[in-house]
Parts: C-alpha cells; sequence; structure tokens
C-alpha cells in the first residue's frame, strides 16, 4: 500500500467503514510510515472533537413531540390521547368480557363495544370538521375537549358558546372580532335553571366576568387583591390593577355566582381559548383583538399570535402587555426568527418564572433585542 | 443500504404520507422521527447556530404538514422536507445578515445575552463555520445528522466516492485551521 492509497482510507478508518482486510493492511503501512502516521494521528483528533462536539448537540429527545405540539390544536392532542386510551380500553373490556362469557358457556357478540367509545364516536362524526391550511373550523355547539396546564393528561371538557359564535363557523386561528364588543343584557335565568351543567360556559355573553384575583378575593372575602406581583415597569411601579369589586348592581344573585365560577374557571385555566378573552373589560378585550390583528398582518400567523396573547394573559398580564408582546412577536418574525421560537421561548420564561416583574423584564429585553428603544408602550 | 432498502424506505414514506394526509397523526410523527436529525443538520450547515436549526427544523416539518396535501410524489417527502429546510435556514441566515442581529433562545431571561457573543464558539464551532459550503454540508450531515455517505450522496446528487473526499478534505482543513487558531 502506497501513501495515496493510505491517505484515501483514513477517513474510512476512522469511521470504522473499511473491512478487515483493508484495515489490517492500513494498520502494517502506518506502521511503517511516519509522515502517515502524523497525519492518521492529526485527522484522527479531528475526527474525535467533530464526534464530541457535535453529539452535544444532537435533537432532543421530544424535538418529535414539538412539532406534533405545534400542528395539533391542543384539542385534536387530547382526542388522539383519548381515543388511543378508549381503544385500548375497550379491547381490554370486549376481552374481559369474552373471557367471562366463555367461563359460563354463553355466546355472545364479541364486537360489543363500551358505550363511552360510542359517544366518543358520535361526537367526531357529528363535528364534521375540516382540515383547511389556516385551522380547523369549528361549528356552534361543537365539544372541544381542552387539556389544561394544571391536568396534564387528563381531558376537560368545555362547550363553545353558541352566542360565541354568533352561528358563524369560526377558524381556530381566528378570533371572532365581532364578538369582542358589549352585548345586550342577556335575561336572568329562570328559577330553578340554575346552570347548565358543569364544564358549560355561560350562555350570556353579558355575563361580567371577574377578574381572576377578584375572584379570590371574593373567596376570601376581605376585598384585598391576591397575591400576584405587580408589573414594575421602567418607569416605575405597575399600573393599578382593577380594584375588586364585592358585586355589580343590577347583578342577580345566580349571575354572580355564574360570574365567580367563570372567574374561578379562568384562574385555574379551565376555560377554553376564546373563553380566556372574556375576562377582560370589553375595551381591554378590543385592544387585544387589534393588537392580534396587527401582528398578523405583520406576517405572524393566527395561531402564534393567538397563543402568545392567552400566553401573557394567563401570566397575569394585561392588554398592554399583550400588544407590546405581539409586537416583539412580529418584529422577531420579520426578522427571521421562526414564530415557534419566540412562542416557545415565552412560555417557558413565563412558566419558570414568578409574574409580573419578570414578564416586564422579559417584554424589555425582546424589545431591545429587536431594536426597540421606545417605552413599554409602543404602536 | 442497497436499492431494495431503499424503495422499501421511499415507499414506507409514502405510505406514512397518504396516512397522515388522513389525519393520522402518528404517521407524522414518525415521518419526522425519521428525518428529523438531516433536516436539522442541514439547518445547521447553513446557520451554523443549534438553536437556530432547530427552530428551522421545527419549522420544516409544520409548514411540511401543513402543504402535505400538495405534495404530488409522497415518496419524495424527505427530498421535499429538506428543501424547505434549507429554504428556510437560507431565508434567516439573510434576515440576520441584514440586520446584524442573532438572536438567542429566550428560555431563561435572567441569564441570556441579547445578542448572541460570537466570541464565547467553541474554535471547532468556528472553524466549521468558515469551510466553504460544498465541505461543510456534507461534513455535517455525516456528523451531526448521522446519514450514512449513500444518503448524503443521494442528497447532494454525486457519488458516495465524491461525498467522502469531501468530508476527508473538509477534515484536513479544519485541522489547518484548529494548528493556526491554537497555535500550534
Amino acid at each position: 500500500m502506497d501513501c495515496k492509497r493510505a491517505e484515501s482510507l483514513l477517513n474510512s478508518y476512522h469511521e470504522e467503514l473499511l473491512s478487515s482486510s483493508e484495515r489490517e493492511e492500513l494498520k502494517r503501512h502506518l506502521a511503517s510510515c511516519i509522515s502517515c502516521s502524523r497525519v492518521e494521528a492529526e485527522l484522527r483528533s479531528v475526527h474525535n472533537e467533530l464526534a464530541g462536539f457535535f453529539a452535544a448537540h444532537s435533537l432532543p429527545a421530544g424535538f418529535k413531540q414539538e412539532v406534533l405540539k405545534a400542528i395539533l390544536t391542543p384539542a385534536e392532542l387530547t382526542i388522539t390521547r383519548r381515543r388511543q386510551l378508549l381503544a385500548w380500553a375497550s379491547i381490554a373490556a370486549a376481552a374481559v368480557l369474552g373471557f367471562t362469557l366463555i367461563l359460563f358457556g354463553l355466546t355472545s357478540d364479541q364486537t360489543t363495544q363500551p358505550a363511552i367509545s360510542e359517544d366518543v364516536a358520535a361526537e367526531e362524526s357529528s363535528s364534521e370538521r375540516t382540515e383547511t391550511e389556516s385551522g380547523r373550523e369549528l361549528r356552534p355547539g361543537e365539544a372541544v375537549v381542552q387539556k389544561s396546564r394544571e391536568d396534564e393528561g387528563r381531558a376537560v371538557r368545555r362547550n363553545i358558546p353558541s352566542q360565541l359564535l354568533n352561528g358563524k363557523p369560526v377558524t381556530e386561528g381566528e378570533l371572532p372580532r365581532e364578538r369582542l364588543t358589549e352585548r345586550p343584557e342577556a335575561p336572568a335565568p329562570e328559577p330553578g335553571k340554575e346552570g347548565e351543567g358543569h364544564g358549560k360556559a355561560s350562555s350570556t355573553d353579558n355575563e361580567l366576568l371577574a377578574s381572576p384575583r377578584e375572584a379570590g378575593a371574593q373567596r376570601r372575602g376581605d376585598g384585598e387583591p391576591p397575591e400576584r406581583r405587580p408589573l414594575v415597569g421602567r418607569n416605575g411601579p405597575a399600573r393599578p390593577r382593577r380594584p375588586v369589586e364585592p358585586g355589580r348592581s343590577g347583578e342577580s344573585e345566580e349571575q354572580r355566582r355564574k360570574r365567580q365560577e367563570l372567574a374561578e374557571r379562568a384562574r385555574d385555566g379551565r376555560l377554553h381559548n376564546a373563553e380566556e378573552l372574556k375576562k377582560l373589560a370589553p375595551e381591554e378585550r378590543r385592544k387585544v383583538a387589534s393588537a392580534i390583528k396587527e401582528c398578523m398582518e405583520k406576517g405572524v400567523q393566527a395561531p402564534s399570535a393567538l397563543k402568545v396573547a392567552q400566553t401573557v394573559l394567563r401570566n397575569g398580564g394585561d392588554a398592554d402587555d399583550v400588544r407590546l408582546a405581539l409586537n416583539a412577536l412580529a418584529r422577531a418574525v420579520n426578522r427571521g426568527v421562526p414564530a415557534v421560537r419566540f412562542v416557545g421561548g415565552l412560555e417557558r420564561a413565563l412558566s419558570n418564572a414568578p409574574e409580573g416583574t419578570d414578564l416586564e423584564r422579559l417584554l424589555k429585553r425582546l424589545g431591545e433585542s429587536l431594536g426597540n428603544t421606545g417605552g413599554r408602550k409602543t404602536n | 443500504m442497497d436499492d431494495r432498502y431503499e424503495q422499501k424506505e421511499r415507499s414506507t414514506d409514502a405510505q406514512l404520507v397518504r396516512k397522515s394526509t388522513r389525519g393520522d397523526q402518528n404517521a407524522y410523527g414518525r415521518l419526522v422521527q425519521s428525518h428529523a436529525s438531516r433536516v436539522y443538520s442541514i439547518a445547521y450547515s447553513v446557520l451554523s447556530d443549534f438553536q437556530a436549526a432547530q427552530d428551522v427544523a421545527q419549522e420544516a416539518f409544520v409548514r411540511a404538514y401543513q402543504k402535505l396535501k400538495n405534495l404530488r410524489n409522497p415518496e419524495s417527502f424527505g427530498t421535499w422536507v429538506d428543501t424547505i429546510g434549507r429554504n428556510l435556514a437560507r431565508r434567516a441566515l439573510q434576515k440576520r445578515r441584514s440586520t446584524g442581529l442573532v438572536l438567542t433562545d429566550f428560555s431563561d431571561p435572567a441569564n441570556h445575552p441579547a445578542v448572541a457573543d460570537n466570541s464565547a464558539k467553541p474554535e471547532i464551532q468556528e472553524a466549521i463555520s468558515t469551510l466553504p459550503d460544498m465541505y461543510r454540508e456534507p461534513l455535517v450531515m455525516r456528523y451531526l445528522g448521522g446519514v450514512d455517505y449513500e444518503e448524503i450522496a443521494e442528497k447532494l446528487g454525486t457519488s458516495r466516492n465524491t461525498v467522502e473526499v469531501r468530508v476527508y478534505r473538509a477534515k484536513k482543513m479544519l485541522r489547518e485551521a484548529l494548528a493556526q487558531t491554537r497555535g500550534r
């Protein structure tokens, strides 16, 4: 073997791709050639350094799940898991039933399915979802299964109130803009018809939802705002939050009870996406809607914009914080940062950090890194 | 990898694509699993930034899913998603160059710098980023993506022997660059 041939085999030698005869021949040459031996040692060092360097940065194990999370809505994720669980449960139940019947010498229909899976099948067939590029088309009254943050792996069913959708199909990526306005007073519920069952949102759009803080204060009965760290901006202490109102004039006991129940569920993150916006005052809802619309006009996909808005709201931000976050998102996207990174980073930061101050600090840093020289309120 | 195995792989991809378009999320998950490392390595070879490459790879699969029904040849899913990833990476690189900003991960707002500090990069990373494209890409696909030489050759439209030679030359260039950097 000559040096040229030996050099041509070094790459495969380091990657252990040589046949045994080639390897032995190369080794014999290296043992007798100082120059090739030196080159081999140097390139082996580079090979080892490359292998170690890239091994430390391989794709994380959860990459596939992250992609599926980004693709699927929470409802679809949960329905998929629920289907899988129910499929296994029905198989197990059928097996037990069949075994039991065989034991007693009876014959039965082995294809009987548990009722719950029939319900799910009926629910799925009645939903008539249509996949669209921009999102999933929802129909009024369609059951949407949402996975809450607190109930990992456990589905919580919610219905979208027909009034919210105003009878029109709305894609999940869009805000029902015309809904984010004041609605006329709904009639008080008749006596005896209290509530519409657990898990169903109120049918009166005009129900004034207490903020989570108000709900907490009302439960404690002390009228004090709950322990949430206020936003401390660059220009000093945070703006005062909405004061706690023990009750609103003209409101029946039933309406107040429903309002408190919804506020509690909002605080616990057990409301549907669009419902979360209802906890804002109408003017704030309009601000959030127009901020999201602005963000989308700058090229951000609606699901990302809505997700950012929800994340900020869920962590104690208000409409102005949402606007700031969405402006930062739009600028990031315009500069080539993929939206998933921004949203993912924001959610991770907010889930790991206490509320208020860190949200403000994060938003400021995002603004600074994107060249924003203004204050908190931009645009 | 012989032709029969390659054909089987392609038909598997085709089957998974068809299942995915019918709403089978598990099928799409399997597609992601089998192509993710390669797409990631392609993105990294353009961007020289691991976090950015990961984000681009994720975005590529999301976009591929959204446009899956438009894919005329399901068996070419791998090549198609590679192209999406490469284009996204190039677009991101172009925008980064035009603004001069490199945005880092925002997972820890207390610690991260607003702009990436290039001087903190390992020497090997800096050296890899200076390699010519035709040498850097197969090197990164091999070491980061774990792609075998036959597949790299197919993706780059060349022969296995040519790919091996390019990887070898890339290593020689890295050897020279590191020797200069480290003052040997």
